[in-house]
């Protein structure tokens, strides 16, 4: 019975191939779209809303920026009771070339080498090779494969990142290794000890990220760090990781506010264009419809045919759209299509399989949505008021 | 030719439908509309930024005054270059100014909030003219005093005579000044000496203004410090800084773009099967009018501006909803770390573009389906 009306479904569908390509081209555009901003401001949101993992706290000074904050906290940090690891940080920005062009700007983290796999997610799935080069070489850089293929970089390269901010010292890299794609792919990670031999900037980091045993302990760390350090010069802030995010996010919301308002109206749009496309099929398959009541169909069963109809529509456009999508990312990823301008960001915000699933299920759930109306006037179709129109 | 008529009455006699496929365009529309809107919004704060007379030095490598130091040794130095103008007690135009970006926690929230203040001498007001005090009074010097510009009393909601606790002190909003819209607008001005000792930024300078006597004593000013073999430094016309500090908002009017040219092949889709359908819904129609003398490409027009018209409706819609965020006030980060309050500016060219945008739609989605109306054999169609 189930599969005599999935087969119903598919052949109505088939009947008019023009409209139900087009309507499947118009959803999977608008899909792919979807995936892909979504993609980028669910990377940013879980970020800020990584409730459930508050181990991590950034330490910085309590009322500047950039934060400066004083070597000598660091051991009596550290020391605390329930301090599992820790790492310091230093901003760098610089341009790449003496062009100063944005597209040739950077972001260097000069960190702790020895806990960097640790302590940095961008840093995760670095090959033991590229990390072992990393702790070999004092001016070794792990670059991220934006910078790379935009700069044209060779892993052995050295390049120079001239300063655009204090202290105004350029500084010389040897690429050892390739970042992840993510977050750093478009900067790279350094050495703190080489950062403070070149700058000789040696008395304080922009920030320390501590990993405690355990979100309670995390919590009264925070307390009584910032209460500790509050009469001291400099005084301190210490908050969770997402807390931080949080406070940067916070600065672009009117943009990431846009956005959300992009993806609802991106959304309304797959339904519009679903909605009319069921409608004015519905509106032509009258005769069809007022046929199988007479045939003994319920009403019900004709509203799950426009439903089912629409949400297949849906859920394989979805499926294709979000496919082609995560295709695209990993043949960047992989090289396969070479890193330009319009899909470099795809090596910071790279799109996952599993998106593809994400991609079936709103499609069949903005099938499910847009066919709602179209299903209920199918169904009320009066089989004596077609006959007698055809009469 | 067939009458317009003939189209806008069918476009009314199936209204559900066109009702739909226009708001499938009005949502392109005003989605693009607001992200112009807001593009020009931060665009406009960074053009309106500074004043073409004065000069604004950065440390030598610096692009962001975020970032930059100067010593006092540089100051004094740039203070008596050539072509630096003077008031009328020979005081040089010369603004030493630091400028921080400040965590204030706001109690209420629990959160923090960053907070621009700039620390400045009494000469800044000669070097930045465009300042002005709308409410309260000037800042008075080593009184704890701030005055803080209309950006900055509408985000985080100060007024004349409240209390802001950045580092160890209390400090009384004195004042709330206006800018001409600029970004100084979403800053705090403090007493510079005062503000140095606070964050411990004595004897440092973020940037000095330099003010010439016109916009092109600033150029021959900006052009002998970047030759000059003594002074090191970055330095740069105002308003060539704040353009570039705009610089990002290209990113942004780029991404804008590809998702209203995407939702643009989307609404593209939904009109072509509009077309496909009143087409063949309308087969009779088009073999009676081929019958009684009109052409292929008379029909084939007709059609076309059938679809063109669901596009001007749709384009019109979107047009209206995106101009009600016209002067909407909001705060954005610009540059590596300022903050700037924008109002969205709908301006004339971004109408211009969206309404063509909705043309092109319509045009490019009604096309296709205009053209197989010629393939239709009028005998056939009647039978």
């Amino acid at each position: 019975m189930l599969f005599k009306f999935a087969i119903l479904v598919v052949k109505s569908l088939g009947r008019n191939k023009v409209r139900t390509g087009l309507t499947s081209l118009g959803v999977m555009v608008l899909v792919a779209i979807f995936s892909v901003v979504t993609n980028v401001t669910s990377v940013v949101k879980s970020k800020v809303n990584a409730q459930g993992e508050q181990t991590r706290l950034i330490v910085s000074e309590r009322w500047t920026m950039p934060s400066r904050v004083p070597l000598r906290y660091i051991p009596e940090i550290a020391g605390q009771d329930g301090v599992a690891d820790w790492t310091t940080m230093n901003f760098l920005m610089g341009f790449l070339d003496e062009s100063r062009r944005r597209d040739r700007q950077a972001i260097a983290i000069a960190t702790r080498p020895d806990n960097l796999r640790e302590m940095h997610e961008g840093a995760r799935g670095i090959d033991d090779d590229s990390y072992d080069a990393f702790l070999t070489r004092k001016d070794a850089a792990l670059v991220g494969p934006g910078l790379l293929k935009t700069m044209n970089y060779q892993v052995g390269d050295s390049f120079t990142l001239l300063a655009a901010r204090f202290p105004p010292i350029d500084i010389e890299f040897t690429i050892v290794g390739v970042l992840p794609p993510g977050e750093m792919s478009n900067g790279f990670f350094c050495r703190h000890d080489y950062y403070m031999e070149a700058t000789d900037d040696r008395d304080a980091v922009n920030c320390i990220l501590v990993e405690i045993e355990g979100a309670e302990r995390a919590k009264e760390l925070a307390a009584g760090l910032t209460l500790d350090y509050e009469n001291r010069q400099p005084s301190l802030k210490v908050e969770t990781e997402s807390a931080g995010v949080a406070r940067f996010a916070a600065r672009s919301q009117a943009v990431l506010q846009i956005i959300d308002g992009v993806v609802a109206i991106l959304l309304i749009d797959m339904i519009i264009i679903l909605s009319n496309s069921i409608s004015i099929s519905v509106r032509e398959r009258r005769v069809e419809m007022a046929v199988l009541k007479v045939l003994g169909f319920q009403p019900l069963h004709i509203t799950l045919m426009i439903i089912a109809e629409a949400m297949l529509v849906g859920g394989v456009a979805g499926l294709l759209g979000t496919g082609m999508v995560c295709g695209l990312s990993q043949l960047t990823i992989h090289e396969v299509i070479p890193v330009m301008a319009w899909n470099k960001f795809l090596l910071q915000f790279p799109v996952p399989w599993s998106a593809a699933i994400w991609g079936m299920l709103i499609g069949a759930g903005v099938g499910l949505t847009g066919s709602v109306i179209p299903a209920s006037s199918a169904k009320s179709v009066k089989v004596s008021d077609v006959f007698s129109r055809i009469a | 030719m067939i009458p317009l008529k003939y189209n806008a009455r069918n476009l009314v006699v199936r209204w559900k439908t066109t009702l739909m496929t226009a708001s499938g365009f009005t949502l392109v529309v005003a989605a693009l509309v607001v992200m112009l809107a807001f593009v020009e919004g931060v665009q406009k704060v960074c053009t309106t930024s500074g004043e073409p007379e004065n000069v604004i030095v950065l440390a030598k490598g610096n692009n962001d005054e975020v970032f930059s130091q100067i010593d006092t040794r540089l100051a004094s130095e740039l203070e008596n270059s050539r072509g630096v103008g003077r008031n009328d007690a020979g005081v040089p135009l010369a603004s030493r100014e630091i400028f921080l970006v400040v965590h204030r926690r706001l109690e209420q929230e629990g959160v923090f909030k960053f907070l621009q203040i700039r620390g400045v001498q009494p000469i800044a007001f000669d070097v930045h003219t465009q300042i002005r005090i709308i409410d309260g009074s000037p800042l008075r010097a080593s009184q704890s005093e701030v005055i803080i510009g209309k950006g900055v009393q509408r985000e985080h909601q100060l007024n004349v005579g409240d209390e802001i606790e950045m580092g160890r002190k209390s400090w009384k909003v004195a004042g709330v000044f206006e800018a001409g819209g600029s970004a100084f607008e979403s800053e705090v001005w403090a007493d510079l000496p005062e503000l140095s000792s606070q964050f411990r930024r004595e004897g440092v300078y973020s940037t000095m203004v330099l003010r010439t006597e016109g916009p092109e004593a600033a150029k021959e000013l900006m052009t002998q410090l970047e030759s000059s073999r003594s002074i090191s430094c970055n330095p740069k016309t105002e308003p060539e800084y704040y353009a570039k500090q705009a610089e990002q908002t290209q990113m942004i009017t780029s991404a804008a773009w590809i998702i209203a040219w995407f939702m643009g092949i989307g609404a593209i889709f939904g009109v072509m099967n509009t077309m496909f359908a009143a087409i063949g819904q309308r087969r009779k129609d088009i073999a009676v009018l081929r019958i009684i003398g009109f052409k292929a490409h008379e029909i084939l027009i007709s059609f076309l501006l059938e679809a063109i018209l669901i596009s001007i409706i749709g384009g019109f819609l979107g047009i209206g909803f995106g101009m009600s965020v016209n002067g909407f006030s909001r705060s954005t980060a610009i540059g590596a770390a300022r903050e700037v309050a924008f109002a969205f500016s709908v301006t004339e060219g971004s109408i211009i573009f969206a309404a063509c945008f909705s043309l092109a739609m319509g045009v490019v989605g009604g096309l296709l389906p205009a053209l197989s109306v010629v393939r239709i054999q009028p005998l056939e169609a009647l039978r």
